[in-house]
């Protein structure tokens, strides 16, 4: 009962006193609250702000981490293609400057009205899927539910149609796009591949991004080839301010160097998607297809058409669909084709395009690529009509990765609730039975099984570690609940407290229960069991404690994923997943220990044995 | 493996040397400090020590053997008096197992006896034997008799291991210790909010103990709570403190002392109910202040469970070996681990260095050096009586 009574907490001096002391227990609470908070935020954070350690995640409060997190979303936490598409320098998402005013909204809605009327599926990338900081963003989950939906829900039907080995529709991943402008993406005609078209093309347009060709350029051909600008300018006798200044023109210039750029670039490295040869070159074609094969039969066996001669082959000017064309078709682009002949139409030039139609002046984007600074003002645009639901997505973005891990180890699940329950009962029969035993029938020899129960005590634990492990692989044990539940199933300090606690309970009753003719079970657990619920709910609170957080020693004697309950499924989870997603696990793991403790707290305040001298 | 070049990194006559461009001396320096590494690596992982020493080292180890093996007699026999009624040494009053007359009581026994026999005397039977043995993972275990002994009794990395343990357990001890008594009763004293207060104290006993590491690490790394805390009064710098030989010990009891709070507080709590209200109350109306209240009824009434508290906390913080590993596995190494408690260099030697026979041995040296402690606790326990507060 309190030190303090009822009459004195009127007085001045220990109000003060009770001050101090809320002041202390505060203080101390906010130490404990902090870490909790820390977590909490923490679960829901990304790459963007994973580092800055806040109790209230700053884009809670600040649009412009906000727009960060959701364009790391967008570009699937690639920055070099944020980089590419925005034509900006920044090397991380948290310092990525936001747009300074909204004087863009009528580029922005021009360009919407032009991204919606695209229709070309490999000029556009899906945006908001998975990176390389493997955050799982919304249109990865949102494909795993469309291919499940499409397949009918059957796993089976899917790897048999696609010829894979998916364990679970929660392993697939999207057909890598990344690099739709560059020569080495090939496209892919395989049904994964045009299903995943189907999906990309069902999205709302704002869920997509446009391929960029200058990016491309300026990123992986420019910079690597000049380094600086300072370089680029005295090459090319330009006064260019930053590499976001070169543009990739639609047909070769003809300054020497500016065409030399060109030619190595459009010949070697673009992708065939965008390039176009005009017609003039058919003769050319033919003389190159009569060089390459020696007769017109041959051609037909490896192409499996049926010239008669060989002016009977069309000649395409835009990159052929069957994938053995294409490879002469490169080659052809490559080695042969008349440079002036060459043409590239990408978006840019679509866009320029459409915006002349549209009466838009273009004068305002000086040397600058008209798409990168549409593209900057849409952006801007997407994110303020996506605000609220862009910040539900990141809320619950990371939970949502844990439950379907934890939902696809469903088996992990039960496997703790079976371990859990077992551990619980077993030390509740087994120590209050042994308890039981020596304090109704106190053998002459209780002081020796005491002794022998708890002079364990004395040695450490590292010397039994090692052998209790041999003990269980030569009793065949591992991979078994059993291993997890005998070796902890008697405890010698419980038997001694139960023993001691069983003691003091009143004689009387057994007397009463023994002129009653009550049996020897009755009298274990109508009256000492009930009786003893509180102390009997520590136990149990304890072995339940141990069982649900055991990870290690579990891991360690059930090597069997199929016996791995949800503590070792989130560790394995934390060895691979971002920081943020190890959060959202922690934070769901606590749920239940701390439910328990909160709802349990009062009677495990009672059921504490506190040792009293006799 | 990575000890030595630790060492280089962190010492300071080879960066004096540098400094000083005399690169002669800092060569000489390191060489020295390899060299040291290398037969450090050859008596831990191969055992190659040379034939003399062997056997010197041999005769010191029959002599601790003995010493050892006396001890723990000694001391089970003082264990044996302990428990035994004392009928039992006058001879009056009938001993002995009955079990025909105790069936009943034998069979309701057996599963705990059984369990506690098979999963704690057999291991530790066992474990007893390896520490004689050259035990390896492989199977095939050597009898080196007093080998191990003879090495761990002349390996300084074993002892300094030993101070540190000492050092750790004390840090815990003299801050850890107090703290939830003293926060038991504060609880008790506050009229409202103590199931809040209660509840958020136990919370670092619900969230998993990789969250509690990983949090405290980076609140002592180099952007982490504690810099900024020292930035925010002027002190700028990006130390990381778990890495600095004189602050990361004390940087590993902190956790203990937070974590270890709200879940140790309970028992105090539940112990304060069983205050009679009329001592309080006659105190009061004698005019004691409220602090002589609190030493000379409440401490005095705690007496037997701070006590019998105190030796467990001795015996565990002493033993200790998880929590620290995966703070900052022993590091940062200046010759020795200045983190690296006993409990940790058994651990390692067993499962890094994968040689089992001395880690047994040396968990035997440390529950020798904690029997002690043991013997009064239980001594203590057997003059209880047990109750629940409720």
């Amino acid at each position: 009962m309190p030190i303090i009574n009822r009459v004195e907490a009127r007085s001045r001096r220990v109000k003060i006193v009770y001050l101090c002391i809320y002041t202390v227990l505060i203080l101390g609470a906010l130490s404990m609250l902090y870490p909790m908070i820390l977590m909490i935020a923490g679960s829901v954070k990304s790459e963007t702000d994973i580092i800055e350690m806040r109790p209230v995640p700053r884009y809670f409060t600040d649009q412009r981490v906000h727009y960060r997190k959701f364009l790391e979303s967008k570009y699937s936490g690639q920055i070099l293609l944020y980089q590419q598409i925005h034509h900006r320098d920044e090397k991380s998402w948290h310092t990525i400057a936001t747009p300074s005013n909204d004087t863009h909204k009528e580029l922005a809605h021009l360009f919407d009205q032009f991204r919606k009327q695209l229709v070309e599926e490999d000029w556009q990338m899906l945006g908001h899927i998975t990176g390389p900081s493997r955050l799982q963003f919304k249109n990865l989950r949102r494909y795993r539910q469309f291919v499940a939906d499409s397949f009918g829900g059957s796993l089976e039907a899917m790897n048999r149609e696609w010829k894979t080995a998916y364990p679970s529709f929660l392993h697939l991943r999207p057909p890598i796009e990344k690099e739709l402008a560059s020569r080495r993406h090939r496209p892919d005609s395989g049904n994964q591949q045009l299903l995943f078209n189907r999906f990309k093309m069902s999205l709302d347009a704002a869920e997509r991004f446009i391929v960029d060709l200058d990016g491309y350029y300026q990123l992986y051909y420019v910079r690597p080839t000049y380094n600086s600008i300072e370089k680029y300018n005295a090459h090319h006798g330009a006064e260019l301010h930053s590499f976001h200044e070169v543009l990739l023109p639609s047909i070769p210039p003809t300054q020497s160097t500016h065409r030399a750029d060109w030619e190595q670039f459009v010949r070697n490295e673009l992708s065939l998607i965008f390039i176009r040869i005009a017609p003039s070159q058919a003769a050319r074609y033919r003389h190159f297809l009569k060089r390459r094969y020696s007769n017109l039969a041959e051609l037909n066996q490896y192409y499996g058409t049926t010239h008669a001669t060989w002016e009977d082959i069309h000649f395409p000017t835009r990159m052929p669909q069957i994938p053995k064309q294409i490879v002469t078709w490169d080659l052809f682009v490559q080695e042969d084709a008349d440079l002036d002949a060459i043409q590239v139409v990408g978006p840019r030039q679509e866009f320029e395009t459409f915006l002349e139609i549209q009466g838009f002046d273009r004068t305002v984007f000086g040397n600058q690529s008209a798409q990168a600074a549409a593209v900057r003002a849409s952006d801007w645009g997407d994110f303020r009509a996506q605000i609220n639901s862009s910040m539900v997505e990141n809320l619950k973005r990371n939970y949502l990765v844990v439950l379907d891990y934890i939902l696809l180890h469903g088996r992990g699940v039960l496997n703790t609730i079976v371990y859990c329950i077992l551990a619980v009962l077993s030390q509740l029969i087994v120590n209050p039975l042994a308890a039981y035993a020596l304090s109704r029938y106190r053998p002459p020899s209780s002081y020796k099984i005491l002794l022998i129960c708890m002079a364990t005590m004395a040695f450490p634990p590292a010397v039994t570690m090692i052998p209790s492990f041999i003990l269980l692989r030569n009793l065949n044990l591992l991979n078994t609940f059993a291993a997890l539940i005998l070796p902890t199933m008697a405890n010698g300090f419980w038997i001694f407290l139960l023993k001691g606690f069983f003691d003091s309970l009143p004689r009387e009753l057994y007397e009463a229960a023994d002129m009653d003719g009550a049996s020897e079970w009755t009298k274990f657990w109508a009256i000492t069991m009930s009786m003893s619920k509180p102390i009997l709910a520590v136990i149990g609170l304890g072995a339940f404690t141990n069982a649900y957080s055991n990870f290690m020693y579990a891991l360690i004697i059930v090597p069997d994923p199929e016996m791995w309950t949800l503590m070792v499924w989130l560790y394995q989870l934390q060895t691979q997943a971002h920081p943020a997603v190890i959060y959202a696990s922690l934070c769901l793991a606590a749920i239940p220990m701390f439910l328990i403790f909160l709802f349990a707290q009062n009677i495990i305040i009672r059921g504490i044995v506190v040792p009293v001298e006799r | 493996m990575t000890k030595p070049l630790g060492a280089i990194a962190r010492d300071d006559e080879i960066q004096d040397a540098i400094n000083k461009g005399d690169d002669e001396a800092a060569l000489a320096k390191i060489k020295d400090i390899l060299r040291h590494g290398v037969s450090e690596a050859n008596e831990k992982m191969l055992g190659l020590v040379h034939p003399e020493e062997r056997q010197f080292r041999r005769r010191v180890a029959l002599l601790v053997t003995i010493g050892i093996a006396a001890i723990f007699g000694a001391g089970f026999f003082y264990i044996w008096r302990i428990f035994a009624p004392p009928e039992f040494f006058s001879g009056a009053g009938k001993g002995g197992w009955q079990f025909r007359k105790y069936k009943v009581a034998y069979l309701l026994l057996a599963p705990g006896v059984g369990t506690i026999a098979l999963w704690q005397y057999w291991p530790l039977l066992h474990g007893g034997a390896m520490a004689f043995q050259d035990y390896r993972v492989t199977g095939d275990a050597q009898w080196v008799g007093l080998g191990n002994f003879a090495e761990i009794l002349f390996d300084r990395a074993f002892w300094l291991s030993v101070w540190v343990g000492l050092k750790y357990a004390f840090l815990v001890l003299l801050f850890g210790f107090p703290a939830p008594i003293i926060l038991a009763i504060l609880l008790q004293e506050v009229p409202r909010g103590k199931i809040i207060f209660r509840s958020i104290y136990y919370l670092p006993a619900v969230i998993s103990g990789v969250l509690v590491i990983f949090l405290w690490k980076t609140f002592f790394g180099p952007f982490g709570l504690i810099n900024e805390l020292r930035n925010a009064v002027g002190l700028d710098g990006h130390t990381n403190w778990l890495a600095e030989p004189r602050w990361a010990l004390v940087c590993c009891v902190v956790p203990v002392v937070w974590a270890g709070m709200g879940p140790g507080c309970l028992i105090y709590l539940a112990a304060l109910k069983t205050v009679p209200d009329e001592l309080y109350e006659s105190a009061s109306i004698d005019g004691a202040s409220i602090w002589t209240r609190i030493t000379r009824i409440t401490l005095p009434s705690l007496k037997t469970l701070i006590l019998i508290n105190l030796i467990g906390a001795v015996i565990a913080s002493f033993q200790s070996a998880n929590f620290i590993l995966a703070m900052t596995g022993g590091g940062p190494w200046t010759g020795y681990g200045r983190t690296e408690v006993v409990g940790l260099h058994i651990f390692s030697t067993a499962f890094f260095y994968l040689r089992f026979g001395v880690a047994t041995a040396m968990a035997w040296i440390v529950g020798l050096m904690l029997i002690g402690f043991t013997l009064i606790q239980l001594r203590k326990l057997r003059h209880m009586e047990f109750r629940t507060a409720g």
